[in-house]
């Protein structure tokens, strides 16, 4: 473990306070491991994969949305006028003006981007989403939802996931986004923001990595599983699909490398000690996704494919602001009200409160991910080699 | 000014419709004279020396020379090497005709139809336009005009006399020089410009059947009494094109001119010089190119939901894979030709990684042209030589599907030299097509199947057997131990020799005399233009023999083509059947 410290003093001088004591933890946490590891090395076999798709988990319903879903921004535009205080006969004016397109359009839009109010004084809604009026927009009232008990604790407000039955699953997240036309989505189709998203994600940032690693991965048993984030992007092939068995090299950057214990049941990936995660991106949405409490659930296919979710309580500010980013563009092309999710999230955020102000600041979330096989390298004094082959690599 | 580009317009159409027309017909009067072998025989004053009883008694001895059209690569490697890699080819060349084997046989044998000539047209003046733009021509055009609006005739004789020893082969005679320093004079005065009176007569140059074939000129034998060898710029020409796949460069004209050709020692010299440059790996390319059908990867298709991973980039990448090991372990290492069989090294992208299922690093930012590894497959792993490679594996394959009879046809034909009938045809396939038959699940199941039926199961007994060998490689080249469910037996037995798998395979290849006997035939066959006639075959027996002593290293075995003299003798054949 003498490298520790030495790892610790030089992303000193690279990183700064909070991403070093989240990293510390994380090699802290994989240090323990790294005896066991050490130990069984000559044994160990290693399986790797590249995610190449990510979505919230959506189990959207008929009927799970009280009145209906929200509106569309058009006409959520209307009703933020008469939240503003506009006369009926004003509205109908800007909204006409906005349906003919050029500068009525133009004005409206940015009537909306500076729908706040400080001091009385107009400003941008998106970046101070505090100082612009709640819209209430609906929430889903279902009974279930993809996830995991992420509390344990089996709440009247909790879900029960469709597929594995497990009861008291927390996904506020899905509560609170899934009566957003564009969020909604089931486990076979993707909801169109995140489709979006995706699409953006896989061709503007470096692949996301998972690795597993114990004795025999063909039987059940414990595990360990590694997430990096790649060098490379995902490679996919002209139809769209990631292509299977690219060789990636994981990013020396130990903010994205986290490693969790784990075990593979009934062909099953878990994790058994749930724990931080964070992947960075080089995004056009979301900077970087994290999650606290991490848990996995992740079928392994007759194919060799990994499908299934990964959940935990996800910091909401973040997730915010991913979609606030977008501004004006988003909200009139993918969702409908911005500063309407910034209310939806701050009050579903259900972990991790501010010890000042008791404000959460998680969400409980899941997320659908698939990955296929792929070859992940990392560097060892040098060369670059799997995982199986680098028994201290977990700390790196 | 648009009157001088009208002028300029219908100068140039009317000389190149002239120039065209001339040229149409003096390719087609070419291709009479040459297709077949035959060929006028000059003596040295330039004049027929042959009795029709003389070309009778030598026709025996000696095969024909043949008249080849260049070839596309032939085309692009000389454009690049006379004009630099810049110059771009704008267009598609006419491809070559495959014969015996071999399309270095079949450009003996074709044309330049009609239509095709105005495809090389437009190609030549492109090529013309770029060398005559500002960017090139002052690179590239030596000496400077005194004018850029006036004709200089010194300039402009200097300019092609140079070029045109390059593209012709051989010095421009007195009055080709003349013809085109004429049409650049003309071209120059209508549209009062240098650069494109020199341009359009360049691009005359590149449609003369004089650049487009290889045409070869007899002369006497001075050694021995009627019989005839190639001139010394005919000699330049097919050593250069079959060691370096190109035109002669410069010293070797030199050498033409000066008459070392002639001489056993100076040809030495020159065969020494050009087995010993890097430019080796290019005519190595070339024949191996040929003699595996690689080109076939230029119309290779394949149903991409099944096979995913496949794409043209992946096809190129297979070819070009091949052509690295074989040129690594023949020229690089110096290595015995049966170890390209047999050879666990070779060279990746990571999209030929990821078919193959191993893991390589390629350290280059993202986004970045695909680049090139060293690999070696682990002693485990189940490819080992060029036939487990996906250039082999996919090419002789369905689009949906591997087929150990086209598998086997093709290790037969092209590696072994052994014909393969083809097949009746009223042929039921449906057996063969049933991949998914409950009864039949793997591909042997369903040949044997099929084989049953007596007019099939001849030949399919030639192929299939060795064909079955590559079966756990799908027609995606994929590793597989399983079709259906069901284990794949890919045993077999060549010529007593057995084999368990593919790289089991490539060794009983590898050590079959045949597949020696073949490579000799072809790289023969390849340096000739046409198969060896019966009284060559003497000294293609002494090329076995050669070729075995020698530690069957190909490059050695070209040198020694290239040093016999029954490489540069030849018959003179009046008749276009000469087999």
């Amino acid at each position: 473990m003498i490298f520790l410290p030495i790892q610790l003093m030089k992303l000193t001088r690279l990183l700064d306070r909070s991403h070093l004591r989240q990293i510390s933890l994380a090699m802290v946490a994989s240090a323990a491991f790294v005896s066991l590891f050490a130990q069984a090395v000559s044994a160990l076999e290693s399986r790797s994969y590249v995610i190449d798709w990510f979505s919230q988990a959506s189990y959207s319903q008929d009927g799970d949305c009280p009145g209906g879903v929200n509106l569309p921004t058009r006409e959520q535009y209307a009703v933020n006028f008469t939240h503003l205080g506009y006369a009926p006969d004003e509205i109908e004016e800007l909204m006409k003006q906005y349906a003919l397109g050029n500068d009525g359009e133009r004005n409206v839009r940015e009537m909306m981007r500076f729908r706040g109010r400080i001091d009385g004084k107009p400003v941008n809604a998106f970046v101070h989403p505090w100082t612009a009026i709640d819209p209430k927009l609906t929430t889903v009232d279902g009974a279930y939802a993809f996830g995991f008990n992420l509390d344990d604790h089996v709440g009247t407000n909790s879900f029960q996931d469709p597929l594995n039955k497990e009861m008291g699953v927390d996904n506020e997240l899905f509560r609170a986004m899934g009566c957003i036309e564009q969020f909604r989505g089931t486990y076979e189709f993707r909801p169109t923001f995140w489709e979006f998203i995706w699409n953006s994600m896989k061709e503007s940032s470096p692949a996301w990595l998972m690795t597993i690693v114990g004795e025999d991965l063909t039987k059940g048993g414990p595990i360990t599983i590694i997430f990096d984030r790649a060098m490379e992007h995902l490679i996919f092939s002209p139809g769209g699909e990631a292509t299977a068995d690219f060789t990636y090299r994981a990013d020396p950057d130990l903010r994205s490398h986290h490693v969790f214990e784990g075990q593979i049941e009934d062909g099953v990936i878990f994790i058994t000690n749930p724990g931080f995660l964070r992947l960075l991106q080089d995004s056009l949405s979301f900077t970087e996704f994290v999650l606290e409490k991490t848990q996995l659930r992740l079928q392994i296919m007759p194919d060799g494919r990994l499908d299934g979710f990964i959940g935990g309580y996800q910091p909401w500010r973040q997730f915010y602001f991913g979609i606030a980013q977008g501004g004006l563009g988003y909200e009139g092309m993918i969702v409908n009200d911005i500063v309407g999710i910034y209310y939806l999230l701050r009050h579903h955020a259900d972990a991790y409160p501010n010890p000042e102000t008791g404000q959460n600041e998680s969400i409980s979330a899941t997320y659908h991910i698939e990955a296929v096989p792929a070859f992940v390298l990392v560097d060892k004094e040098g060369e670059f080699v799997e995982y199986s082959e680098h028994p201290d690599v977990s700390v790196r | 000014m648009m009157e001088t580009l009208q002028s300029k317009s219908t100068m140039e159409s009317s000389l190149l419709h002239k120039t065209r027309h001339s040229l149409v017909k003096a390719i087609s009067l070419f291709i009479g004279l040459g297709l077949g072998g035959s060929l006028i025989a000059f003596g040295n004053g330039g004049k027929l020396v042959a009795s029709a009883a003389e070309i009778e008694a030598i026709s025996f001895a000696l095969g024909p020379t043949v008249t080849r059209r260049l070839t596309p690569e032939q085309y692009q490697r000389v454009i690049r090497d006379v004009f630099g890699p810049t110059i771009g080819i704008r267009g598609r060349l006419d491809p070559t005709l495959r014969v015996d084997g071999l399309l270095e046989v079949g450009a003996g044998r074709i044309s330049v139809p009609p239509s095709s000539m105005e495809q090389y047209d437009l190609i030549a003046r492109g090529i013309a336009d770029q060398v005559m733009d500002e960017q090139h021509r002052d690179v590239l055009v030596q000496c400077k005009p005194i004018s850029s609006t006036a004709f200089d005739e010194k300039c402009a004789e200097e300019f092609i006399g140079t070029v045109g020893r390059f593209l012709f082969r051989r010095p421009l005679s007195q009055d080709e020089l003349s013809l085109h320093v004429d049409m650049a004079r003309i071209a120059t005065a209508t549209a009062k410009n240098y650069s494109t009176g020199l341009s359009l007569s360049l691009a005359a140059l590149l449609v003369s059947p004089q650049f487009l074939f290889r045409h070869e000129v007899l002369e006497a034998n001075p050694d021995t009494s009627g019989k005839y060898t190639l001139d010394a710029y005919s000699k330049a020409s097919r050593l250069s094109f079959f060691l370096w796949d190109s035109a002669p460069d410069g010293q070797l004209l030199a050498a033409a001119e000066k008459g070392e050709l002639r001489t056993q020692s100076g040809l030495l010299r020159q065969v020494n010089r050009m087995v010993a440059s890097p430019r080796l790996r290019d005519g190595v390319r070339a024949f191996f190119t040929d003699m595996l059908h690689l080109d076939a990867v230029e119309t290779l298709t394949k149903d991409t939901t099944i096979y995913p991973k496949f794409s043209s980039a992946v096809a190129k990448d297979a070819r070009e894979q091949m052509l690295k090991t074989i040129v690594d372990v023949l020229v690089t290492r110096e290595g015995d030709y049966r170890d390209i069989f047999t050879t666990k090294k070779t060279f990746l992208t990571k999209k030929l990684a990821a078919i193959y299922q191993v893991p390589i690093t390629v350290h280059v930012p993202t986004g970045s042209p695909d680049t090139w590894r060293p690999y070696e497959f682990s002693a485990n792993d189940p490819r080992a030589g060029i036939l487990t490679h996906l250039g082999f594996l996919t090419v002789h394959s369905h689009p949906g599907r591997s087929s150990p009879t086209l598998r086997g046809k093709a290790l037969r034909e092209i590696l072994l030299c052994q014909k393969v009938p083809a097949p009746p045809g009223d042929v039921d396939f449906t057996l063969v097509q049933e991949t998914d038959n409950a009864l039949l699940k793997t591909a042997r199941d369903r040949l044997t199947a099929h084989s049953t039926e007596p007019m099939c199961s001849g030949c399919h007994k030639i192929m299939d057997p060795l064909g079955l060998a590559l079966e756990k490689f799908d027609g995606g080249g994929t590793y597989r131990t399983s079709e259906n469910g069901t284990p794949i037996d890919a045993s077999g037995v060549l010529d007593g020799v057995a084999f368990n798998d593919g790289a089991d395979l490539g060794k009983a290849i590898s050590v079959n005399p045949a597949s020696i006997s073949c490579l000799v035939d072809r790289l023969t066959s390849y340096a000739l233009g046409r198969s060896p006639v019966q009284g060559e075959m003497s000294w293609v027996n002494e090329l076995y023999k050669t070729f075995a002593t020698g530690g069957y290293a190909v490059p050695a075995l070209m040198q020694e083509i290239a040093l016999s003299s029954e490489f540069y003798h030849a018959s003179i054949s009046l008749g276009p059947n000469y087999d």
